[in-house]
């Protein structure tokens, strides 16, 4: 049986050829063969685009026997390797790409340079899914070690533990909040807060205050400025348009808070309720928890904090490299843009490269832009080929991260999801469909959206609740909502079509129920 | 016999086959590719001037020797008069492009003598009488083209060779419209340093001006393997003619042509 779905969640939107190509299919490549490497007891899957780019996966069973025991090793010890090997060996692959200059080689360097360069995602990302997988685990391991001891009253309480850790994105929050601070202080404030991102930039270079403002939020763009909405290489990094990141100030400034004593208040939490569960566990039982739980914390805050030396700066290099090469084909005549070397795929533009000043490819890149605009107005077939089969089991894991389509009611009042982080909160609905979007959202409202990414968070900091239609209990949105405590429900389906933007709601966190149209508020700057 | 293809070494006098033709023969001469061509001779011009049209003869034997050539060709002017070389006299003579077919060939060949007698070239040339050989020549497709210059043709320098190059043909560079890129070759370690040019247009095989998309504007003519090759071979030119020279080049299909070969003539 060959079944190809779709993931709306992680592929909200149509890949771009060369994107597919490269860092798709690597991605694809990588958890094969870290799930071979640790006997994962998942194969991964194989990768695949439509014509217009919509991206499906097919699972694969393991062709191993699964060993839990090595994974959980894995998961134990890896917080270790990634200091001592893997993160080491991503960056080593990061330099490397950064270092290529594609336009300037003769054809057959040239040729070659690309071949090594698809090389090294591939083995990033099969570094990426080392690091991943047993990351993940981790959680599990501890959610095991708990329930084991403890059982459990709800879904949540055993990750509690596993909450209020520093990460890298809470870090990059920290240091754009510490520009936020700045402007303030600098008394410029009035001039992010009151134009539209690209204009506040120019006004901040018009000024020696502005431009020491400038100076920070590029300190926070070279360490966290390659993040992106998606994964996609056509798509430009935060560093390549800073002013979404000034509409992220923005929002800051119109809240004051205090970062720092919150993280503080966070880990006193944290620490004293590990205090009060080691208490509850008798010796020599409460020294083995005592060590599962400080492997699987120094574990747990990879999972946000890999993307900044993997994710972000090697797709970002791979990004910067590809446009060397699409440089290298304007240079020839054959493409008006740099960036349109996304719309090639792989093999065309090894074929290009290899035959200089050949053929022009402008019409081809035409076609391919009319087939991703054609594809991004219909939704993909949720499934290809033979139908999935309904009766079958979603594992825990699964389930725990992408959630389980389908099982939230909308009665045309009330929402029910997935409980993802406990609280209350009544405000705004702001349906956001991507950062060009970000700058709507207003202290308090109630972020609505298919699903976040780590580009999101700085929202998370404004937000006063969230609701998504896809993800589970592990999503991204859900741990982050948790870590700001932001009451979340995630896993809605049809939030971001059933309620209306600007519309009152009502979201309960402890219950997963949002309550939708207590009287509607005209969205600003929407029509 | 009034067409001689152009080959390396001597080709005798260059009363009959010009300043141009001598040039290029020069190059074949030094094993450096130039695109295929053929003489017609000075006194072809002769019997031309005395019958207001291309002998029968003549005729015949251009279109023979047309065949090893292929197409699109190109018809230029070679001066005979012997300081032809010290006035550098680029552009003095008309010449013309894009040539397909025999037809076309023969009103080409007819045009530039014209030229030569009645037009702007006979007044540069102070009314003395001149015969003109005429060069027709396969014109290659050029992708780049530009002129290395075997010392700075500016401060005379010669620790580097200095590269100009365009898009698409040279008349772009010759002409001066549009700004080329620069490039400067160390002699002694290969270094390649470049600086690139806004060039708002690229010119085609008729010298007709097309505008370059933004991006390509300010995109690397060469690459650097590419003008050490151009650095090589003004430098071969350059030994073979034992004198500071100007080399036109092209790329086409990443292939290296040269095109014309000068002694460099404006220093101090």
């Amino acid at each position: 049986m060959t079944t190809w779905t779709h993931d709306p969640s992680h592929y909200p939107e149509p890949m771009t050829p060369l994107s597919a190509d490269v860092w798709f299919a690597a991605m694809g490549h990588g958890i094969r063969s870290a799930a071979r490497e640790l006997c994962a007891p998942f194969g991964g899957f194989e990768t695949m685009t439509t014509a217009g780019g919509w991206a499906y996966e097919q699972d694969l069973e393991p062709a191993w026997e699964p060993d839990p025991q090595r994974l959980e090793q894995a998961a134990l010890e890896v917080a270790g390797r990634w200091a001592s090997d893997l993160r080491p060996a991503c960056w080593a692959i990061t330099d490397e790409i950064r270092a290529m200059r594609p336009e300037r080689h003769p054809p057959g360097e040239a040729a070659v340079l690309l071949e090594r360069l698809v090389d090294l995602v591939r083995e990033q990302w099969r570094l990426h899914f080392l690091v991943v997988m047993p990351v993940h685990a981790a959680r599990e391991v501890l959610h095991d070690a708990w329930v084991e001891r403890f059982g459990k009253s709800d879904e949540l309480e055993p990750y509690r533990l596993m909450e209020g850790l520093p990460n890298e994105t809470l870090e990059a929050d920290e240091q754009l909040w510490a520009v936020a601070e700045l402007a303030r202080e600098l008394d410029v404030a009035d001039v992010i807060r009151e134009l539209p991102g690209g204009a506040a930039l120019e006004r901040l270079a018009a000024t020696h205050h502005g431009r020491q403002v400038r100076h920070e939020l590029d300190a926070y763009l070279l360490r966290f400025g390659g993040r992106s909405r998606l994964h996609e290489l056509s798509e430009p990094r935060d560093a390549e348009r800073p002013q979404l990141v000034v509409e992220s100030l923005r929002l800051m400034l119109e809240q004051r808070r205090d970062l720092a004593a919150e993280r503080a208040e966070r880990e006193r939490r944290r620490d004293s309720l590990e205090r009060e569960v080691l208490t509850r566990l008798e010796e020599p039982d409460r020294t083995r928890f005592a060590a599962i739980l400080e492997a699987v914390c120094a574990a747990v805050p990879l999972e946000e904090s890999h993307a900044y030396h993997i994710d972000y700066p090697g797709l970002q290099a791979t990004r910067e490299a590809l446009l060397g090469f699409g440089r290298r084909l304007v240079a020839e005549g054959r493409l008006d843009t740099a960036a349109d070397v996304f719309l090639l795929r792989l093999q065309e533009l090894r074929e290009a490269i290899a035959d200089a000043w050949g053929e022009p490819h402008q019409m081809l890149v035409a076609e391919r832009a009319r087939e991703l605009r054609e594809a991004r107005a219909h939704a993909p077939a949720p499934w290809l080929g033979d139908p999935p089969d309904a009766d079958a089991e979603v594992p825990p894991m699964v389930a725990k991260f992408y959630g389980v389509p389908g099982t939230a009611e909308w009665n045309g009042e009330v929402l029910q999801g997935t409980p993802a982080s406990a609280g209350h909160a009544v405000g705004t609905a702001r349906v956001i469909s991507g950062p060009a979007d970000f700058g709507r959202l207003q202290a308090g409202d109630v972020l609505v959206c298919t699903t976040t990414t780590p580009a999101w968070t700085p929202l998370f900091a404004s937000a006063g609740a969230l609701v998504t239609d896809t993800g589970g209990i592990l999503s991204h949105a859900a741990i982050v909502a948790r870590e700001y405590r932001l009451p979340a429900v995630v896993g809605c389906d049809v939030a971001t079509s059933a309620i209306r933007d600007g519309a009152r709601v009502e979201v309960d966190g402890d219950t997963g129920r949002v309550r939708v149209a207590i009287g509607i508020e005209p969205a600003l700057g929407s029509n | 016999m009034s067409v001689v293809a152009l080959q390396g070494g001597s080709l005798g006098d260059s009363e009959l086959i010009g300043g141009k033709a001598r040039g290029l023969a020069e190059l074949l001469g030094l094993g450096l590719p130039v695109p295929p061509a053929l003489v017609l001779t000075a006194d072809a011009h002769e019997r031309f001037r005395a019958q207001g049209t291309l002998a029968e003869a003549d005729r015949a034997d251009l279109l023979a020797a047309l065949e090893q050539l292929g197409e699109p060709l190109a018809v230029r002017s070679s001066a005979t008069d012997e300081d032809a070389d010290d006035r550098s006299a680029a552009g003095q003579y008309d010449s013309v492009m894009g040539v397909r077919g025999p037809d076309a060939l023969v009103a080409a060949v007819e045009h530039c003598w014209r030229q030569a007698d009645g037009g702007r070239a006979f007044a540069y040339r102070e009314g003395t009488e001149a015969w003109v050989a005429l060069v027709v020549q396969r014109e290659v497709p050029a992708d780049r083209a530009g002129i290395a210059f075997s010392i700075d043709p500016v401060t005379g320098g010669d620790a580097a060779i200095v590269i100009e190059a365009v898009f698409g043909h040279g008349e772009g560079a010759v002409g001066g419209t549009v700004t080329p890129d620069r490039y400067r070759v160390d002699r002694q370690s290969g270094e390649v340093t470049a600086r690139l040019a806004d060039k708002a247009a690229s010119a085609d095989g008729s010298g007709n001006l097309m505008a370059l998309p933004r991006e390509r504007r300010i995109a690397r003519t060469l690459r650097d393997h590419e003008a050490r090759e151009v650095a090589g071979l003004s430098e071969a030119a350059e030994r073979g003619l034992a004198r500071p020279v100007d080399v036109e080049f092209c790329f086409a299909r990443g292939e290296l042509w040269a095109l014309q070969c000068r002694p460099i003539t404006t220093l101090a």
